[in-house]
């Protein structure tokens, strides 16, 4: 590989491109986290709901 | 303006990447708000927003605010990538970031189609279900089907910049439009097309048009927009071709049939299946008239180097002919014997256009392999857009293995014959002697060249032996055929630009043979190249046309890198493939289950569109 200082890289738009591409993660990371963090919700109900109906059959 | 500081050589300040970070930060602060107050409406003017626009064109604002916003993103985005192909062409690679103001628009184009699919997906609230084939996110929070496909589609283009940026670090700056994460960044801006298509189809099955649906003007405009939208997909579909569009393709001929006949099959056929008589032409006039304005608005307002784009008519109308018959019943054998038609016939129509305004013929050097790869491409792309058409109109077949089978059958094909296009042979120990005159001026150099080659390096039917000269500057794109005065002699008849930023070359494409000699090519400091000097008579070896026409490549990494780095982005572009396949299937399995809309069912007490047969 030539030195860095050679390379033409650092001319890459990618450091203006972080501005655009850093909040589409964000946006994507915080939607996924939200989907999941209901189903999680949505089995612990049901799952304390079933209990619950064990519960009255038991008794 | 923090960019403008940065040094010509050296690495980004740290202030600069601080104050990006702070822009990072604040604008997914200020999406995040804004979504979240929206959905607990905290803030009413997105809502009222997407009314004003359900007045206008009687869809739900759902579909309305980001089927407007994703055209407005895409046609941005479009005129920035043709201006930066032209730019690239003309001038070579960037000089820095402020220096090619077409990534301005790119880069706005691609974060606006992420931002479009988003609004889609935020916009229903409280537990409403937007369309037909919803997507639940939450309990309480749905979203259409393509809005998601949209976002994806955004995401995976914007992902691209940061890879390209490792890509180049890796590999060096490819001047290629086909760097796969250049592929990425286009891929994603073109495929988005088919989701607006989809949006459109789900926002059938809302309240909003239940309730408009009736209104003549409602209707037209809806039907309007989803034809333009068609013509939207094959100019999609039609960004890999834009380096045979500018006339420095660095790949071989072969491609061109090909590409052309994948993209007009799939559209086309799609277009004619679900709009009806004249979809297919209108679609391909909507391109020809929006290629048209950017290529008038990059080449002569913008100054940079001017470029065509295919005709799509003949393909369009041999669509529209074949559609006369019956088969058109049978949406399957339709697609298959359409995509032969565009592979042949429509083909022949494009040659005849291509020959008469592109820089360079199809000779019959490239009839036969050209037909080989693009007969099976078309017949699947006429496939796959027959099926994308059927799941619209929800009769996709019920035995899923088969929509499955001619998705995965289209890409292994389409595969076969990339590979085979990209297979390219370098003679050995085959020279050039070239000799120059000098006709310019010292300000703009120039020569005329004669040159004898190894003999029976080239037979009688090559497909170029031409001259470039590109990078010049400006407009700089100077190609120009030479004239074979002998088995092994050539000329050219007009001047040749040489000196200056010019890198200069005469190209041999030959069957599978694709090779260069240099006629001048610039010092280049930074990539520790020399000036490589015309000489009044010079003999020179023939050899990989990459190694001028890239000389920014390195080629000094582990192979294993290079295909890891290419799996990944392989990974990535299957994945949206899948996506839009996934989309439409949803779709169209939830209107088999579900039925038509009323307006599809209502004509004549029997369903316009039929529902799954059995």
């Amino acid at each position: 590989m030539t030195p860095v200082g050679e390379q033409l890289l650092a001319h890459h738009p990618v450091l203006f491109a972080v501005p655009a591409f850093v909040p589409a993660v964000v946006v994507v990371a915080v939607v996924l986290y939200i989907a999941r963090k209901d189903r999680r919700e949505e089995a612990e109900e049901r799952e304390l709901l079933e209990r619950g109906l064990d519960d009255q059959e038991d008794s | 303006m923090l960019l403008a500081a940065e040094p010509a050589a050296g690495g980004a300040a740290l202030d600069q990447v601080i104050g990006l970070s702070v822009g990072a930060s604040i604008i997914s602060a200020v999406l995040l708000v804004l979504a979240w107050a929206h959905r607990t409406h905290r803030i009413e003017w997105i809502q009222r927003a997407g009314e004003r626009l359900t007045a206008r064109t009687g869809q739900p604002g759902w579909a309305a605010i980001p089927a407007l916003f994703v055209a407005s993103s895409l046609v941005v985005a479009l005129l920035g990538f043709m201006w930066d192909v032209s730019l690239h062409a003309g001038r070579g690679r960037d000089e820095g970031p402020l220096a090619n103001p077409a990534h301005y628009l790119i880069l706005y184009g691609l974060f606006a189609l992420f931002i479009a699919g988003m609004s889609a997906v935020i916009f229903t609230r409280d537990g409403e279900k937007p369309g037909i084939a919803a997507v639940r996110i939450t309990r309480r929070w749905y979203a259409p089907v393509a809005g998601i496909y949209i976002a994806a589609c955004g995401f995976y283009a914007l992902i691209g910049f940061p890879l390209d940026d490792v890509w180049h670090r890796l590999f060096g700056q490819d001047v290629t439009l086909w760097g796969p994460t250049h592929i990425m960044l286009i891929g994603g801006a073109g495929l988005s097309t088919a989701g607006i298509i989809l949006l459109h189809r789900e926002a059938e099955f809302s309240q909003e048009w239940r309730t408009n649906s009736a209104n003549p003007a409602y209707q037209t405009l809806h039907r309007l927009t989803v034809s333009m939208a068609f013509g939207g997909l094959l100019i999609g579909l039609s960004v890999f071709q834009a380096e045979f569009d500018f006339g420095v393709a660095q790949f071989r001929m072969v491609f061109a049939p090909m590409m052309i006949a994948a993209a007009a099959a799939l559209a086309l056929v799609a277009a004619r299946l679900y709009i009806g008589p004249g979809g297919a032409l209108f679609a391909a006039f909507f391109f020809v008239i929006v290629r048209g304005v950017a290529s008038f608005i990059v080449g002569d307002v913008f100054g940079q180097a001017s470029h065509v784009f295919p005709l799509y008519l003949g393909c369009a109308l041999v669509i529209e002919l074949i559609a006369l018959s019956r088969l058109k019943d049978r949406p399957l054998a339709f697609g298959a014997v359409a995509g032969l038609g565009v592979g042949t016939v429509g083909l022949y129509t494009e040659k005849l256009w291509n020959d008469a305004v592109f820089a360079f013929p199809w000779p019959q050097d490239m009839w036969l392999e050209g037909l080989a790869m693009a007969v099976p491409v078309a017949v699947g792309g006429g496939l796959c857009g027959a099926l994308f058409a059927m799941g619209l109109q929800g009769r996709l077949p019920e035995n899923r293995a088969i929509g499955r089978s001619i998705v995965a059958g289209s890409i292994v094909v389409t595969s076969l014959g990339v590979a085979n296009g990209l297979w390219a042979t370098v003679p050995e120990d085959a020279t050039a002697t070239i000799t120059t005159q000098e006709v310019g001026t010292p300000d703009e150099r120039a020569v005329l060249i004669e040159m004898t080659t190894t003999p029976g390096l080239v037979d009688d039917d090559p497909t170029w032996v031409q001259a470039t000269a590109w990078q010049g500057g400006g407009e700089g794109i100077v190609t120009q055929e030479l004239r074979r005065t002998g088995p092994d002699t050539w000329v050219s008849d007009s001047p040749i630009p040489v000196g200056g930023t010019w890198k200069t070359l005469v190209r041999v494409q030959d069957g599978r043979m694709l090779t260069a000699v240099p006629i001048f090519l610039p010092a280049d400091p930074p990539i520790g190249a020399e000036e490589l000097p015309v000489e009044a008579s010079a003999t020179r070896d023939f050899v990989p046309e990459i190694e001028i026409l890239q000389r920014e490549r390195s080629f000094d990494h582990p192979a294993w890198l290079w295909a890891a780095a290419n799996a990944i982005v392989l990974l990535c572009s299957l994945a949206i493939l899948a996506g839009i396949s996934i989309a439409v299937a949803r779709v169209g399995r939830r209107i088999a289950a579900h039925g038509l809309t009323d307006e599809e069912t209502d004509e004549d007490g029997v369903t316009a569109r039929p529902t799954v047969s059995s």
